[in-house]
């Protein structure tokens, strides 16, 4: 029988660098989730993100247990490692801050594929462009 | 638009978000309360107003603050900490856990604090079960024999030297004294982890015999010891693998657990590329713990 789902928190964690501090510690902490188990198994699954935020969804069960399923970096983070710049702008509308090229988004689309809400690639090419635009990062 | 302000929430120095999606997205994080946090809600207000410019309309949208209140949430996990039986004699015990053990029972009591290791979890169970079965070929063999039954003159006590490499709560480094190392050495980078090893250390009656220091493998510095524990991840063991192997006096062991089953082959096969080479295995929950011979006879010094 499958085991019954107690809650499901979703967080963003840097790649192999999950500690208990808030707010992860208390984000799993209040469901009764021994918080370095979680730390320590999504360190070890992600250690080759290092560097790169990693969304991940953990099913907390009643017994306590859990389960996790990492999703791919936010476009955001993709973005901004593509550009090569720290910060997106504070005002994307009148400043830009950094380039990326459509070979590029066309790479990050793909990447994201999975978890966009996009039937084709040229469709997610084009949130991926929607995203550049908002952080001020011009597609050449 | 939650992974644009949550990236922006991490170029202001945050460690991690939480993201609700019901009934309405939010988002939360922990920002420490200094000079430079009304300086990071601004930016984050002016880019919520940014958004909307550029068509992006996040609807109503604020950002509140409120002083983070421990609630003892990160420690509630230990409400569902009850001794665990592991191997053939050991039991590992929460230190508020007023536990019975049978006779010839070795009860390790442990508070683990925000430390890993509570034998619970499979890397650590796995590490403790071939630990018990590497300590028993010690008192067995004595000095460890080789294959050719020649004494191997850098493992003549009887009771081994022991490194636990990221030790956290201390589990492993107190199992083994309590399974009959003579020492232990317990590393472990972590300030927090140090402090709750040695309190569980002296809890366990471990002062003395073994020691925590805070380091890597460094800080070992020359030694070489009969038996290496090592429960980290893939990624650290195969860096740290030809040290690992220089650390080994003569044959010694060398436990490794905290692998990913998808990552065994490839921990395995630099193993093999330093000589070490993987004798026993143990494969629970997606998780696999190895324990290797080391590499060659030798007449290293003691440790």
């Amino acid at each position: 029988m499958a085991k019954k789902v107690a809650a499901v928190v979703k967080l963003q964690v840097p790649g192999g660098k999950a500690n208990p501090s808030p707010p992860v510690g208390p984000a799993l902490g209040q469901h009764g989730v021994n918080i370095m188990e979680f730390c320590k198994a999504f360190n070890a699954q992600t250690s080759a993100q290092e560097g790169l935020i990693i969304p991940v969804v953990i099913t907390i069960y009643g017994d306590r247990s859990f389960s996790f399923v990492t999703k791919t970096p936010p476009a955001a983070i993709l973005l901004k490692q593509a550009a090569g710049i720290a910060q997106a702008s504070k005002e994307p509308s009148r400043v830009t801050v950094g380039k990326v090229t459509r070979k590029q988004v066309e790479e990050i689309a793909k990447t994201k594929m999975p978890d966009l809400n996009a039937l084709t690639l040229e469709s997610a090419v084009k949130i991926i462009e929607g995203t550049a635009r908002s952080m001020g990062i011009e597609v050449v | 638009m939650a992974d644009l302000v949550s990236a922006l929430l991490f170029e202001s120095g945050a460690t991690a978000v939480v993201v609700s999606e019901l009934p309405r997205l939010k988002l939360r994080t922990y920002l420490p309360d200094d000079a430079t946090l009304e300086a990071k809600l601004m930016r984050v207000r002016t880019y919520l107003v940014a958004l909307r410019s550029m068509g992006l309309d996040p609807g109503p949208s604020k950002v509140v603050t409120r002083p983070f209140h421990d609630r003892g949430w990160a420690m509630r996990w230990k409400e569902f900490f009850r001794p665990v039986r592991i191997g053939r004699r050991l039991v590992i015990t929460p230190s508020w856990d007023a536990f019975a053990g049978r006779e010839g029972d070795i009860v390790v009591t442990l508070d683990p604090g925000m430390a890993f290791g509570t034998g619970q979890h499979p890397t650590t169970k796995m590490c403790l079960e071939l630990l018990e079965a590497a300590m028993q070929e010690f008192s067995v063999n004595g000095s460890r024999l080789t294959e050719s039954n020649v004494r191997e003159p850098s493992t003549v006590n009887r009771e081994p030297a022991v490194l636990d490499l990221g030790t956290g709560s201390g589990l492993l480094a107190i199992a083994a004294l309590r399974l009959g190392a003579a020492t232990v050495l317990a590393l472990d980078t972590d300030r927090v982890a140090c402090r709750i090893a040695s309190e569980n250390i002296r809890q366990n009656g471990g002062d003395g015999r073994i020691v925590v220091k805070q380091g890597s493998l460094d800080a070992a510095g020359s030694r070489t010891f009969d038996l290496i524990l090592a429960n980290l991840t893939a990624e650290p063991l195969i860096s740290l693998a030809p040290r690992l192997a220089r650390s080994l006096r003569g044959r010694g062991c060398l436990i490794t657990s905290g692998i990913l089953a998808s990552e065994e082959e490839r921990v395995a096969a630099k193993f093999r590329r330093c000589s070490m080479v993987p004798e026993r295995r143990r494969k629970g929950r997606g998780w696999v713990a190895l324990m290797c011979r080391g590499p060659v006879v030798s007449a290293r010094g003691a440790g």
